[in-house]
């Protein structure tokens, strides 16, 4: 007695469940007599189109002649179905996916194998967002993460360049890349990828910054009261926070748009091992050629990285670095001049053991920084170049350990070898004029330092979060040949020394199902060796002999959730620089030297102080975006009078809005108030002001999916009403650029 | 950056970006074989276009600005950024962002429009628009200079090819009367009218 078609079935139910298939609908068999008839089967796996990723716990469902037959996808998305013979429709259902609907034509005892490609209802890159406000120790850390990083409207798609939206944050002209953080010149804040400081974040003029996007996970940002573990500045600090990936991780992304091209790719080496392989090659000199001008700029960075497991830890090999130059064409000539280069190169190290209760993370890294100069001339002959450069080796170590349930301990070491080469190119007086006289300098810096913080819970609602921060400067083995301006360096040995106790506070007033209710606040001092006004890689120190740039920062905020997903932040601030120099002034008055040195080499003292607001959507949804504004006041000490700082803007407003669309659709704003900058005029120093400028954006994002890929393609435009943003000279005589800055992008992930 | 030739970059870029995603956005590029399915369409292209939802259509063109008396004649290079959102089968809502790089010798500098209006949708591929904007003008001719700020209207007809559910393309010819009032004399006199003749090419996404 032969088995009927349907034992048959409950057979391959059988087989479909060993493989992960729970086949519904069938009978047990029964025994009967007849010809064996073998049964028609549909099988297959059930993927993501776009993706690839398999389905699981979808519902497939054939009809055909009345009949029906159903089952449900297993974990890795197969299926086994079986059919009546003959023309099937086939529907597939899944939580999140488009319905499926097909038509399959099987003859009896078919079996088709078929792999069925269901499209979401909405792509979105993969977000989280953690909110552990127990955890939290800063006072005045904002994070971005997700759509915040890379789809806000005017920021080129650019992780760092969020930052400028944020409160307390000024620039020095809205397409720069240069953040004034509460009153302070760019080169006091600190740039940080992973606690690894970077010379610059951005390449030269309105480039990207120097990092692939797709590397950052996290940027985190501190307009002031930063903790600790980052010392030697007394801006604010940026750190870029990367992700490891993992041994499961395969990615490919391409993107192409007006100014650059860039590839990401990612995947596994070993069992334990996953390495990623980044860059970028900007091309602007294309669009520079085509409008007749005679600079050419070229810029590229890559990054590559090895993540896995080695013994009891976690290592990390992590190199970087970018690459930027200018060329200029002079009148008549037919050959480019180098006018300006930069470059940095990282090889990072790092290990790290243990967990959350007790862990150790060791690492060092060898660091190249180079910048050149070019004095172009029309004739070739008289060029000179002048190069900065600096070789360093950074070991660092930190440890962690939880003491109790209420205080834990954190602890560190920073250390920072550097030799440092000048070739110069100085201004000399003769009896006949000035001259270029060839200048070297060779020189030994020596830093480190070591910090210790224990965040308390001296009860179930308040932290406290004292610590403390010494560091060593040395300055040592100077060699000069030639004569250096006095103002610029004098060669001699120096060690400055400085200490930096800080204590950060957060009182929780009240909890509740939409958020907790926060009060908070920091006092500290901060100490940094002068470097540059605007970061220049090979130029981190200058001036150690002078001493450090000394400051106190204090704060005092709150944090309230207003429901719906809205937070909103408000701090007061007041910073105190005792010891400033090197500072940004544009609007230098007074003697200055043949090299331009002297106005900016004084020594002076700062202040600044402001309350600044963050409304925010902290929740993830369709909607993601953020109101800051600061009100604030920045100001220098010149002969025993308070003045405006040339780069003090009362008011700085930033509204950012993005909305995601059905068919993967995104829309995104923002729009940016900002006061004028503080100008000289016939009647006194910095006593007039620019006028306002206001700036707005546009960015729409749109994912088309493909069977094996996404292909997101974007149009974005900044300062779409083409305001026009003053640079120098107030009423009448104000100098502005009008500019308009259309991007169209795309970029596809495999 | 506001230079006679700023928006032939973008424009040659935009071109080639337009091609090459609808291109992609054929459906053949996104097709069952043999062992792999996609769902089969159920709905008519037409009336998935037809369906409510978010549009961006680019636009890129020529416009033809003629004076009425002694105002100066702008002609250039244009190009339009139209985010739009279908509201039924007969009608959307459109915001304008138009840019224009004139380059009428010895005249030279950018202008630009924005505004919003309604669009009619005849049949399944063409339409009727109109619209209401702000008008922007920055110009120089030789060392004088002018500012304007005015105002616009237009209407405009289009016809959409479908070439699949992502992305439809095709012809724009589009009339307006502008008045634009300019902050310096020397070029011109300080109130201009002008009507503008516009043809385009469109490329469009749902």
């Amino acid at each position: 007695m032969a088995l009927s078609a349907w034992s048959w079935l409950w057979g391959l139910g059988l087989l479909g469940a060993t493989a992960g298939v729970a086949p519904a609908g069938l009978d047990a068999p029964v025994a009967s007599s007849g010809p064996v008839v073998a049964p028609t089967v549909l099988q297959g796996e059930l993927l993501e189109k776009g993706t690839r990723q398999p389905i699981a716990d979808a519902q497939l469902m054939a009809l055909a002649a009345g009949l029906s037959t159903q089952t449900i996808s297993g974990r890795e998305g197969h299926f086994v179905l079986p059919v009546p013979p003959g023309e099937s429709r086939v529907e597939v259902r899944a939580a999140g996916y488009k319905p499926f609907v097909v038509t399959e034509h099987l003859a009896a005892g078919d079996h088709l194998m078929v792999r069925y490609l269901l499209e979401r209802t909405q792509y979105a890159d993969y977000e989280t967002r953690v909110i552990a406000k127990r955890d939290r120790t800063e006072v005045a850390r904002t994070s971005l993460r997700g759509r915040e990083l890379t789809q806000v409207p005017g920021t080129f798609g650019d992780p760092f360049r969020v930052v400028t939206t944020l409160p307390g944050v000024g620039q020095l002209m809205s397409l720069l890349g240069y953040p004034i953080v509460r009153g302070t010149s760019p080169g006091n804040t600190g740039f940080m990828l992973d606690g690894v400081p970077v010379p610059q974040l951005f390449h030269l003029l309105a480039g990207p910054s120097v990092i692939h996007p797709a590397f950052i996970d996290r940027v985190d940002f501190y307009p002031g009261n930063f903790p600790v573990r980052y010392g030697s500045y007394v801006g604010g600090i940026v750190d870029g926070v990367t992700r490891r990936a993992s041994t499961t991780e395969q990615r490919l992304d391409v993107d192409l748009d007006l100014l650059q091209a860039g590839v990401f790719a990612r995947g596994p080496l070993t069992d334990t091992v996953s390495g990623t392989l980044s860059g970028r090659y900007g091309y602007p000199k294309i669009v520079l050629g085509l409008l007749n001008t005679p600079l050419r700029v070229d810029y590229w960075d890559y990054q590559g990285r090895l993540d896995g497991t080695l013994g009891a830890g976690r290592f990390k090999i992590f190199s970087f670095g970018s690459f930027d130059q200018i060329d200029v064409t002079p009148r008549g000539q037919d050959v480019a001049q180098l006018a300006f280069r930069q470059q940095f190169h990282r090889l990072d190290l790092g290990y790290q053991l243990g967990g959350p209760a007790a862990y150790g993370t060791y690492g060092v890294a060898l660091a190249w920084d180079g910048t050149a100069n070019g004095n172009v001339a029309t004739d070739s002959s008289t060029s000179s170049v002048s190069k900065l450069r600096t070789l360093a080796l950074l070991p660092r170590a930190r440890w962690g350990l939880q003491l109790g349930a209420a205080l834990s301990l954190s602890a560190g070491v920073d250390l920072a070898i550097q030799q440092f080469v000048a070739n110069l190119n100085v201004l000399v007086a003769t009896d006949s004029g000035t001259r270029l006289a060839p200048v070297e300098v060779r020189s030994r810096y020596t830093s480190g330092g070591a910090f210790v913080e224990m965040p308390w819970w001296l009860t179930e609602n308040f932290l406290l979060v004292p610590g403390s921060r010494f560091d060593v400067y040395h300055n040592s083995a100077t060699d000069i040949a030639g004569g250096v301006p006095a103002e610029v360096y004098t060669g001699s040995q120096t060690t400055q020394l400085a200490a930096d106790p800080r204590l950060g506070w957060r009182w929780r007033l009240a909890q509740g199902e939409q958020g907790d209710v926060w009060l908070k606040g920091g006092v500290g001092r901060y100490h940094q060796p002068a470097r540059p006004a605007i970061p220049m890689p090979g130029v981190s120190e200058i001036g150690l002999e002078r001493g450090l740039l000394a400051g106190w920062q204090t704060s005092l905020g709150g944090e309230l959730p207003l429901g719906a997903g809205l937070d909103v932040d408000v701090q007061g601030y007041f910073n105190y620089l005792d010891n400033l120099f090197f500072d940004l002034a544009v609007n230098a008055s007074g003697s200055a030297d043949l090299n331009g040195v002297g106005s900016v080499s004084r020594t002076q003292r700062g202040r600044s102080y402001g309350v600044e607001v963050l409304l925010r959507q902290r929740e993830m949804t369709d909607v993601f975006g953020w109101v800051s504004y600061t009100l604030s006041r920045s100001e220098r000490n010149r002969h025993d009078n308070w003045l405006l700082f040339d780069f003090d803007r009362p008011h700085m407003l930033h509204a950012v809005l993005g909305v995601r669309l059905p068919r993967n659709w995104q829309v995104g704003g923002q729009v940016q108030v900002q006061s004028g900058r503080p100008v000289s005029s016939n009647h006194g120093y910095n006593d007039a002001r620019t006028t306002p400028f206001y700036r707005i954006d546009l960015r729409i994002d749109k994912r088309a999916v493909w069977n094996s890929w996404l292909l997101d393609f974007y149009v974005e435009l900044l300062n779409l009403t083409l305001s026009p943003e003053p640079l120098a000279g107030a009423g009448a005589d104000t100098a502005a650029v009008r500019y308009i800055l259309p991007v169209v992008g795309f970029r596809g992930v495999l | 950056m506001r230079q006679a030739r700023d928006a032939y970059p973008a424009s040659l870029l935009g071109v080639l970006a337009c091609l090459g995603i609808g291109l992609g956005a054929l459906p053949c590029a996104r097709a069952s074989d043999d062992v792999t399915r996609v769902s089969e369409i159920t709905e008519r292209l037409e009336d998935s276009w037809a369906t409510p939802g978010f549009r961006l259509t680019l636009r890129l063109g020529y416009a033809h600005q003629m004076p009425f008396g002694a105002a100066p004649r702008m002609t250039g290079a244009m190009i339009a950024v139209e985010p739009g959102l279908r509201l039924n089968a007969q009608l959307s809502g459109t915001l304008f962002l138009q840019y224009t790089v004139v380059s009428a010798a010895p005249l030279t500098g950018l202008h630009w429009v924005l505004g919003i209006g309604p669009t009619w949708h005849v049949g399944d591929h063409a339409s009727l628009t109109a619209g209401l904007g702000y008008v922007g003008v920055d110009l120089t001719r030789g060392a004088d200079a002018c500012l304007g700020t005015g105002v616009a209207s237009w209407g405009r007809a289009s016809y959409l090819v479908l070439v699949g559910d992502l992305f439809a393309t095709g012809p724009v010819l589009q009339g307006d009367v502008q008045y634009v009032t300019c902050q310096s004399r020397a070029i011109a006199h300080g109130r201009w009218w002008h009507r503008v003749a516009q043809v385009a090419w469109a490329f469009t996404w749902r």
